[in-house]
């Protein structure tokens, strides 16, 4: 396992993270500090488009809200689930653009490769590995997969047939055993469902 | 015998006429100077010194709504301006328009909005009416109403294509007063005002198809909806 390797100031709050994570303002300062400190670590501009980031916060709101399991014994799991939900929303709209290549990443690293990608995957890591450190006093590493360049290959190649690999990609960074069927389901509520017994005031 | 002081005038009125005069001057400058024969005045360049002492004036009364909207934000050490807090003021009416009007203009500016005339007047009649009909209503729906009653009441005036153009999908104007009171409804520190306000207008222009349909509907029941979800997301 490795640490995630760009800094992970987010900005202050009283309130906890996974309830200031899910308000506009705290989302959007956190997100233009991660990226501004992201910049000068690779040594290259980026440009937010804040209408596209609005629109994704709003999206994975949504989609956060909807799948929200009522049983407490899934938190841990759905936090990384609703991480893999955040990265898909950013790139599906993608709101960075680089105005200038990174001068500091070495030539080979997923930095270089697709910096946009990159930093909206460590800023949705970041944001995970706080909130569980909050939440659970556990804060997760990266896996040594994020190193391999092959995985960035396939992440950026799919996703632009289906958004939803990237919730399976994050699980992969996680070192967990990404669901590659059904990424964007979130498995355990549905797991639930399926198995819970049928009301008896139902049966014809 | 005791004597009671008499009741400030209402300076509403007056700020209300200056902006107007201010905006059609701006908006309409060079047509009135080619319409308005100049050339018969006694005085060379009145036209030009008549539009900078509105604008000054103008400016002036800016400024006064500007400070009546900071008193607002103040009333409360803990959060902004809110719907209960302002309906718990002495002169509901006058907050509400003011602060309103200020949060109004500071969103318009933020689509990148400059040049179109509120009127403070209109959004103190809204006020006034839905309070009369609908006193006691939760707020999501109270501000669904207020919403409805602010685009009823043509609170912003003078929006050209161009201005339109900002937020593709709605009405702009349907967007500029969602976001207002999104924001009123909006449990925040003081201190992050101007933050939330901005991040309403975000989520405004974001949710820009759903404002739309909620204002089309008949009933204000949608909108409420819509601010009952995202209030606590600012």
């Amino acid at each position: 396992m490795s640490d995630l390797s760009l800094p992970a100031d987010l900005p202050p709050t009283n309130e906890p993270l996974r309830i200031a994570v899910r308000r506009m303002r705290w989302f959007k300062a956190a997100f233009q500090k991660y990226v501004d400190a992201a910049a000068a670590e690779l040594g290259c501009q980026f440009q937010i488009d804040q209408a596209k980031l609005a629109d994704d916060f709003v999206r994975w709101l949504r989609a956060v809200e909807a799948q929200k399991p009522s049983d407490k014994a899934a938190r841990r799991e759905y936090f990384e689930f609703a991480a893999g939900l955040m990265l898909r929303e950013l790139t599906a709209t993608m709101p960075l653009t680089l105005l200038s290549p990174p001068t500091r990443a070495a030539p080979e690293s997923a930095a270089a490769f697709w910096p946009e990608g990159y930093v909206c995957t460590l800023f949705c890591l970041t944001i995970h590995a706080a909130a569980m450190e909050q939440e659970f006093r556990s804060r997760p590493d990266a896996s040594p997969d994020i190193a391999d360049l092959r995985h960035w290959w396939s992440f950026r190649e799919n996703i632009a047939e289906d958004g939803s690999f990237s919730v399976g990609f994050l699980q992969l960074l996680l070192g967990h055993q990404p669901d590659w069927v059904m990424p964007g389901t979130f498995r355990t509520k549905l797991q639930r469902q399926l198995v819970r017994p049928t009301d008896p005031s139902h049966d014809v | 015998m005791p004597h009671r002081l008499p009741q400030p005038p209402d300076a509403m009125p007056l700020r209300e006429a200056l902006r107007a005069m201010r905006h059609m001057l701006r908006k309409g400058g060079e047509t009135l100077i080619d319409t308005i024969p100049v050339a018969d005045l006694p005085v060379p360049g009145l036209a030009g010194a008549v539009l900078h002492q509105v604008e000054a004036l103008a400016r002036g009364v800016d400024h006064v709504t500007s400070g009546m909207a900071k008193l607002v934000l103040g009333a409360s050490e803990q959060r902004g301006p809110s719907l209960p807090g302002i309906a718990g003021l002495d002169a509901p009416d006058a907050a509400f328009a003011a602060a309103c009007y200020a949060a109004l203009r500071a969103v318009l500016s933020h689509l990148g909005v400059a040049n179109v005339f509120l009127s403070e007047a209109a959004i103190r009649h809204a006020y006034l009416a839905v309070m009369a009909d609908h006193p006691d209503d939760a707020e999501p729906l109270l501000a669904a109403r207020l919403t409805l009653a602010l685009l009823r009441g043509h609170v912003i005036r003078g929006l050209t294509a161009v201005d339109a153009a900002h937020v593709p999908g709605a009405g702009l104007d349907q967007v500029a007063i969602f976001a207002v009171m999104l924001w009123l409804q909006t449990d925040r520190p003081e201190g992050e005002d101007i933050a939330a306000l901005d991040a309403a207008t975000d989520m405004a222009v974001a949710l820009c198809g759903d404002i739309s349909r909620a204002c089309a509907a008949e009933t204000p029941v949608a909108l409420a909806a819509l601010f009952k979800e995202f209030a606590p997301r600012v």
